[in-house]
């Protein structure tokens, strides 16, 4: 074989086998598939080639926002790795199998090339490559005409919430508000919002950053997998374990977390509530409860009337004068002997106060009144969950709840995770509840390690970003989502278009999967009642299928922006380090380009003249000007550097809820970012944490003070009583460790790694009543739809349950939907609490019923 | 210097990040895996085994053993697969004539043949015309043989290098780096003070199929959890 | 094969339309074959249906098949050396070109499984001494010589005095007897020394199997007697046959006892065969445990059918060439050997399940009841909406794969009938009535 000397040459974008000279060799005239390699000389040892690595952010809907390093060739994404440069190195390496796969998504078989527009009937022809111009024009033009007919607030906007993009997404909050469309906020739409934080905190969401739980000593998991919805953290799970913590997982299934804990507690769905409030029994009865920490930060002291179930205001009693508060404040009353008005701006409460018992209260109309206090109202209302009781709604065992509670109320440092599924129910509200009043109880709160958390999607806001999101401080309109299916109802305090909304432009989601009647909002499109769609994705969703027109975004590989989440506490600048692939464009420069032929007057909002990386730039410096403490002295060229810590008060900048409440003796509840304390304090007016809620529709309920109410019985069951019958089984839809909710739905390597099928898990009893066996194709349904997927049969999962790892897109379900199933249920409760761009309904997504068959069984 | 790994079963979460990291680093096709993570018992990975108030899930993350009496090895016909310097088992692209008598001999059953021309495969699962992914540029080792190259000629046998284009340069594989759990230590298994020799000393490391006497260099630290 | 034609009065090359409708049947063979493996080297063996996980399949079976009866030769043309057998010496050169060409059709056999055969020659250039692949293609090649050399001495003679031949200008100097001794010399020493390379080649073809510790159907010191044993059952079954249809229905009588010790031969080796096969499995059940079960649930239900045909068609030959009715009729015989063939073609190929399906890499699952949980193996094939990874394959030979392995076939009928044609194998007394 001749022996050919080669360079390599790194220039190449595509590296070649050499062609030798296939001079020997059996049958070469055959051969044409196979060149031979002449290989080089062993002096000729090659040189590592050029490889440009640009520090970035992967940001998907998954609270992760992991630093990492493009590995780049020719403007080519070539691989992907953890940046681990967190100052902090716990936090290194962080990243998981979807993030560094991502090159499946950016030059996938989906990845979108044109712009395009629906020209017949959306979600049945196929849509026409068109270009920037004509996408832009017709948008433009569409939108005007409707807007023209129904007004603007006609127009709805839904953009994932902002954490993982403050720049681009801000962008889309700026144009709706200059144009006056409606905003759907993507935390309640997603589920992911708490209702119990507002209702006990008045605040919108809160969590320990992982690194704290190593501070635990005790970490309790309701319904949370942390292992496969946590991936970059999961491993402070195991790390606080082995440092000594206890940790118990509550979950009606076995899964990948609860395999790691020291105990796995199997319980029914949703009977959270009840074992958290006869875990709470235990700990009062035991007197294992903290009460100086209750006298001092909750509404426990607090007296309530026994004539209307409300909270006993300092004003209404003789003799008492409320000191002056600010109107989103109120004074109530306590007892010592004698009556306090308490200042809710100041938590100092005597020592000798009564947490329990009930007193006679002289009203300044000279009428008397009956009032007890929180705490004894609360203690009188624990009575029933009784070991048995709670054994006989949960299913767990009498001796496991005392212990577990015996644990619990003496461990040093409790923190409960309260898993989004777990709370994505009916009464997720009282769930949460019930399991904050453990931590509360025990005085777990504002102390490292120490907290109740939430790690739902990547909601908050971490800085001030109102110059940005909110020109000029324009008024917003903001329609909770679940209105938008279910129509308005009575209790809705936001407001609800005259004519509904008829059209729709949405970026970084996929509702026609993701949102609950998806069928629906498909209809419809089809129907024309939703007149026109617009959609701003980088892959050929499910969602642009059933869209007018859609207009070609871009990775976080191909542009520049801001990241901040909850979960991970470091600014973060997203660096493009290819440029956009085909003919794709970052979002700031559609929504830009948008702006002007909206209004021409609009464009000088969004740094025109710039190209879009560097208008991006002038809003990050904008945003890291006026953004307040927590980005105080970050600059953009420190975070060209690398991640930044946000700033807290907590020393170390450490992300502790509530610290400064419990430690500096603050009043509740902190800010909320993007709102204004005025608007969340309003709802904890007594500025301690809540237990006890007066509001009309909570003592209609019976939800004054945390109580366990069964699933269905307010919901399914309200809904179409027949379903008692009918439909046993509950439907969960989980998150899988392969996609961010629908996002790698179709990444190649993701889906060999899952027998490239969607699956719903069933308790191999359940199985076998139907004759169910692994690997066949079932459906589950109910009476609103069915979705098409194939049985496995698992030990792990409860009687009753059918799990669906949701986020398939609609082409592996066989064209039906996993949301067609769900259904937008209301909460009053929920209504109660509304704060434009912050708390409004949250949706259950596993508050439905369903019944599975095999496919080809019919009923 | 004999480079050896070591992977902690109670740190791994059972995420398969190292597996998916391994194929783009490695520009595996569609269809190649040279580190798989599985939950032994079960058909499905993640899912539980045993029965009901009797459940467990463990991890097991499988890759080239680097085995010193590596069979592979032995049965190559044409001195393909070797062993280099520090222990590494490596295929010389160049060399193999895709026999396939080591993936009959590998007691682990890690080793993939590219049945198809891997540029057809990528094409066929849809990506970007012409585009590749993984690390860009062919590796050699001293002696010239072709260790890694980002498309393998069809018909050749391939596996885990222990990321020769890396280690090579004394940085760490892909898999160990991405681990998000840091389950997974990379290290020379003849320096007594290194974190992996010292692991496999402390923490009863055992290592697959070791009745079989394959001798390898990738430790196993057992999943068992803290007795309390 | 017509027989009839080869009764000439002299020893001249078989001319006769049977030779040349195997001939045409051979050439439309290799053609078949030679296209499939063309088509398997445009795309790549993914045209197969082997798989990482059965990374051997019915090309390796069918060059152990052939392997095997290639051993036939040597050993008909020894016996009459060495024990003197010299009833069965009128079927030397048939023996003897018939192992040639089988050795012939199994070394081209294991071409089309290399996944790169335009690099095999670097099996010369880099062997690795360790390799039993190296060994097996050593003793195949010298067997292939000593084949050739056995043919080549045994024809000279009757070159020399049809004043043709091939590789014999040497002898024009020498005396027609010259030759004939120096051909019977020579064909006595290439029997005797050929014998150990017959045993070699199965030996060593069987440690390519046997020595992998990893794969517990084949790692066993019995394969390699046991190959030996089937060897010597199918190869002679394979001469027998050759020869009985050489000679014809007609002077079937005449030979009658040469075949009745060809039969007895193909017996007794059956019953090595037999008692080899039930020790091992005796040793397999008597250990039992989960992989015992395992291997159990694999040969006798998966794959019972194809493990029935294995045990029970040979079974039935030997039995039945122990009997005089099964020894002396010409049918029975063929019949017989047919099954034979088939029963051990069934045995390579349940070379592959077995081994194949049983993952190496399994294990226990403490603390509950699993005793054998078979690791995953990525299969190296990608289909959208397939699992890309399996603890089962359930190998079937593909179109490909089938039409491609008629290429020994058609080598073996090739060079036999070739050759037949070309020059007189039978001995000239033969061919008188
Ligand atoms: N890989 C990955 N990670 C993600 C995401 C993703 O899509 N993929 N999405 C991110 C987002 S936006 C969110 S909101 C979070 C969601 O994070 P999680 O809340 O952890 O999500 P799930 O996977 O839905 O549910 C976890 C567990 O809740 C259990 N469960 C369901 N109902 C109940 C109940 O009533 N009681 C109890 N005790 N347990 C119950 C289920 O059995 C399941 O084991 O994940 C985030 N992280
Ligand atoms: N039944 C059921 N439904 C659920 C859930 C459930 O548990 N059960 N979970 C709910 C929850 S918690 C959530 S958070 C939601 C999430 O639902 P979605 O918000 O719809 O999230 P994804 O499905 O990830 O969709 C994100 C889309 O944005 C695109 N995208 C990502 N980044 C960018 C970008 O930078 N630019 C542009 N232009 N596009 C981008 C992606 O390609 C993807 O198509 O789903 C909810 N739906
Ligand atoms: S998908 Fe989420 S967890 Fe995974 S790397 Fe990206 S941001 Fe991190
Ligand atoms: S990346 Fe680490 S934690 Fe995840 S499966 Fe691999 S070894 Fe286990
Ligand atoms: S694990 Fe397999 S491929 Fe790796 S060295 Fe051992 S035998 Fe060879
Ligand atoms: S397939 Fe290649 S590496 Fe494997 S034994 Fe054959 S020649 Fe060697
Ligand atoms: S060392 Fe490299 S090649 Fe080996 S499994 Fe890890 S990533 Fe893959
Ligand atoms: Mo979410």
């Amino acid at each position: 074989m001749e022996k050919t000397k080669v360079k390599p040459k790194f220039g190449l974008s595509r590296r070649q086998f050499l062609k030798g000279t296939a001079a020997t060799g059996v049958l070469v005239g055959t051969m044409g598939a196979m060149n031979l390699t002449p290989k080089a000389v062993a002096d000729e040892v090659e040189q590592p080639p050029e490889l440009k690595k640009v520090r970035t952010t992967c940001s998907p809907n998954c609270t992760g926002a992991c630093g990492v390093e493009a590995i780049v060739e020719n403007d080519e994404l070539k691989a992907i790795i953890q940046a681990a440069d967190y100052e902090d190195e716990v936090y290194n390496p962080r990243g998981c199998l979807k993030g560094l796969s991502m090159m499946n998504l950016v030059y996938g078989p989906d990845r979108l090339k044109t712009p395009l527009i629906q020209k017949g009937q959306p979600g049945v022809d196929d849509l026409e490559e068109s270009t920037w111009d004509e996408a832009l024009d017709y948008t433009a033009q569409r939108l005007k005409e409707i807007a023209e007919k129904y007004g603007p607030e006609s127009i709805g906007v839904a953009f994932q919430v902002g954490g993982t993009s403050y720049v681009h997404k801000g962008a889309l909050s700026r144009l709706a508000t200059l144009a006056g469309w409606n905003i759907h906020h993507a935390y309640d739409q997603n589920g992911d919002l708490p209702m119990f934080w507002p209702m006990t905190f008045g605040v919108q969401s809160e969590e320990l950053e992982p690194s704290e739980w190593l501070n635990s000593t005790y970490m309790a998991v309701f319904g949370s997998n942390i292992l496969a919805t946590r991936l970059p953290d999961a491993h402070f799970l195991v790390d606080s374990r082995n440092q000594g913590a206890k940790v118990v997982v509550f979950d009606p299934n076995f899964s990948p977390t609860a395999a790691k804990a020291d105990e796995y507690v199997p319980i029914n769905s949703s009977s959270d509530a009840v074992v958290a409030l006869g875990i709470c029994k235990v700990i009062v009865e035991e007197g294992l409860h903290d009460e100086s920490f209750l006298k001092t930060f909750t509404d426990f002291p607090l007296l309530v009337r026994s004539d209307n179930g409300k909270r006993l205001k300092a004003e209404e009693v003789a003799g008492l004068t409320p000191p002056p508060v600010p109107d989103y404040r109120q004074s109530f009353v306590a007892y010592n002997g004698s009556f306090l008005a308490v200042d809710p701006e100041k938590l100092d409460l005597p020592e000798n106060i009564w947490l329990e018992g009930e007193v006679e209260v002289p009203l300044k109309d000279g009428s008397k009144v009956k009032a007890k206090t929180v705490f004894q109202l609360l203690k009188e209302s624990l009575g029933q969950y009784t070991p048995e009781m709670v054994a006989e709604e949960s299913g767990m065992n009498p001796e496991d709840l005392v212990r577990i509670a015996r644990e619990m109320g003496t461990a040093e440092t409790l923190h409960i995770v309260y898993g989004a599924s777990n709370y994505q129910w009916y009464h997720g509200d009282l769930k949460g509840r019930a399991l904050a009043l453990i931590n509360v109880l025990t005085g777990n709160i504002g102390r490292p390690g120490a907290g109740i958390s939430t790690y739902a999607g990547q909601y908050r806001i971490r800085l001030n970003v109102g110059e940005w999101w909110v020109p000029e401080g324009r008024p917003q309109n903001w329609l909770p989502f679940l209105y938008l299916l279910n129509g308005p109802t009575e209790n809705m305090k936001a407001k609800h278009p005259e004519h509904g909304i008829k059209a729709l432009i949405f970026g970084w989601g996929n509702p026609f999967d993701q949102h609950n009647m998806a069928n629906i909002l498909r209809e419809r499109v089809q129907s024309g009642e939703l007149e026109f769609v617009a959609v701003m994705d980088f892959q050929m969703t499910t969602s642009c299928h059933f869209s007018h027109v859609v207009l070609p975004g871009v990775t976080w590989f191909e542009k520049t922006d801001l990241v901040a989440t909850p979960v991970h506490p470091y600014l973060q600048l997203q660096q493009p380090a290819i440029p956009p692939v085909y003919d794709c464009k970052p979002e700031l420069w559609i929504i830009r380009e948008l702006a002007k032929r909206w209004d021409p007057e609009f464009e000088q909002y969004f740094f025109p003249g710039f190209e879009a990386n560097e208008a991006a730039e002038e809003a990050i410096k904008l945003m890291l000007r006026t953004g307040g403490p927590a980005v105080e002295g970050i600059t953009l060229e420190m975070l060209k550097e690398g991640p930044v810590r946000l700033k807290s008060e907590v020393p170390g900048h450490k992300q502790i809820p509530f610290y400064e409440q419990v430690q500096f003796k603050r009043p509740f509840p902190p800010q909320s970012l993007p709102a204004k304390l005025e608007a969340t304090a309003q709802f904890v007016k007594s500025g301690q944490i809540e237990f006890y809620k007066d509001e009309d529709v909570f003592l209609e309920l019976g939800e004054e003070l945390p109580v366990h109410k069964p699933p269905f019985e307010d919901s399914e069951y309200a809904l179409n009583p027949e379903a008692r019958e009918k439909y046993k089984f509950s439907y969960i839809t989980r998150n899988g460790i392969y996609r961010v909710h629908s996002t790698h739905s179709n990444n190649i390597w993701m889906n060999e790694l899952q027998e490239g099928k969607p699956h719903v898990w069933l308790n191999p009893e359940d199985a076998r009543e139907k004759g169910i066996k692994t690997g066949d194709p079932v459906e589950v349904y109910n009476d609103r739809g069915k979705v098409f997927c194939y049985a496995i049969v698992d030990p792990g999962i409860g009687r009753h349950v059918a799990i669906f790892e949701q986020g398939w897109w609609s082409r592996y379900l066989r064209g039906t939907s996993y949301n067609a199933l769900t259904y937008p249920f209301i909460k009053p409760t929920h209504e109660v609490y509304f704060v434009p761009g912050m708390w409004a309904p949250n949706t259950a997504w596993n508050e439905c019923l369903c019944d599975v068959r095999k496919v080809g069984d019919q009923e | 210097m004999r480079l050896g790994m070591v992977i902690d079963l109670d740190k791994c979460i059972g995420c398969r990040t190292c597996a998916v990291v391994c194929k783009s680093h490695n520009a595996q096709p569609p269809g190649t895996w040279w580190n798989r993570v599985f939950t032994p018992g079960s058909d499905y990975h993640q899912n539980a085994v045993g029965e009901e108030g009797n459940l467990l899930m463990t991890f097991l993350p499988v890759s080239c053993q680097m085995c010193d009496n590596a069979p592979c090895e032995k049965v190559c016909p044409v001195g393909a697969t070797f062993t280099d310097d520090k222990g590494v088992v490596l295929i010389d692209f160049e060399r193999c004539i895709g026999c396939r008598y080591c993936i009959a001999a590998c007691p682990y059953n890690v080793r993939q043949f590219n049945w198809e021309d891997p540029k057809k495969v990528k094409e066929r699962a849809g990506y970007k015309e012409d585009y590749q992914y993984g690390y860009p540029a062919d590796v050699r080792d001293e002696d010239g043989r072709l260790v890694y190259t980002p498309n393998r000629p069809v018909g050749t046998v391939e596996k885990c290098t222990f990321c020769f284009q890396y280690t090579s340069q004394g940085k760490n594989p892909a898999c160990v780096d991405a681990c998000p759990s840091k389950a997974r230590i990379f290290g020379d298994l003849d320096d007594p003070n290194s974190e992996v020799s010292r692991l496999i000393r402390e923490r009863q490391a055992f290592r697959l199929k070791e009745e079989l006497g394959t001798n390898p260099k990738v430790y196993y630290l057992p999943a068992s959890k803290p007795n309390r | 094969m017509s027989q009839s034609n080869l009764a000439t009065s002299t020893p001249v090359p078989v001319t006769s339309k049977g030779v040349n409708k195997v001939l045409v049947l051979a050439g439309i063979l290799l053609l078949i074959s030679l296209s499939a493996w063309g088509f398997q080297l445009k795309n790549g063996l993914i045209v197969t249906d082997m798989s990482n996980s059965f990374s051997w399949g019915l090309y390796i079976a069918t060059f152990a098949f052939f392997v095997g009866i290639a051993a036939g030769g040597l050993i008909v043309s020894s016996s009459v050396y060495l024990f003197n057998l010299e009833n069965l010496k009128p079927f030397t050169k048939i023996a003897s070109l018939s192992a040639f060409a089988c050795t012939l059709g199994a070394g081209a056999m294991i071409l089309p499984d290399m996944g790169r055969v335009d690099r095999v020659f670097y099996m010369i250039l880099h062997p690795n001494i360790s390799s039993p692949l190296v060994w097996d293609m050593i003793v195949i090649a010298s067997y292939l010589v000593v084949t050739f050399l056995s043919v080549y001495m045994q024809l000279l003679p009757d070159w020399k005095r049809d004043g043709r031949g091939f590789l014999n200008g040497w002898t024009k100097k020498c005396s027609f007897e010259e030759v004939e001794e120096f051909s019977k010399r020579w064909s006595r020493r290439v029997a005797i020394i050929g014998l150990p390379f017959a045993v070699l080649i199965h030996t060593v073809t069987a440690l390519l199997f046997a020595t992998q510790a990893s794969r517990s159907y084949w790692n066993t010191a019995s394969l390699p007697p046991d190959f030996i044993a089937a060897a010597v059952a199918s190869g002679t079954a394979l001469v027998m046959v050759i020869s009985i249809l050489a000679v014809g229905k007609d002077r079937f009588n005449q030979y009658q006892d040469a075949f009745r010790t060809l039969a007895t031969i193909v017996a007794g080796a059956l019953v090595v065969h037999f008692f080899l096969i039930s020790v091992d499995l005796i040793i397999h059940a008597w250990w039992g445990g989960a992989e015992g079960q395992e291997l159990f649930y694999i040969l006798f239900d998966r794959y019972g059918l194809l493990y029935g045909i294995e045990i029970l068609l040979p079974a039935f030959t030997m039995i039945f060439f122990f009997t005089s009715k099964g020894k002396s009729s010409r049918n029975a015989l063929l019949f017989g050997s047919l099954l034979l063939f088939i029963g051990i073609f069934a045995h390579r190929l349940m070379l592959m399940y077995p081994s194949f399906n049983m993952i190496p890499l399994n294990m226990h699952v403490s603390g509950v009841d699993i005793g054998n949980w078979a690791y995953p193996v990525a299969t190296g094939e990608f289909q959208e909406g397939i699992s890309s990874f399996t603890s089962f394959w359930p190998y079937k030979p593909t179109g490909v794969e089938l039409a491609l392995s008629l290429l020994p076939y058609g080598i073996v009928m090739f060079v036999v009938s070739f050759v037949m044609k070309l020059y007189p194998l039978l001995p000239s007394g033969l061919n008188k009535d």
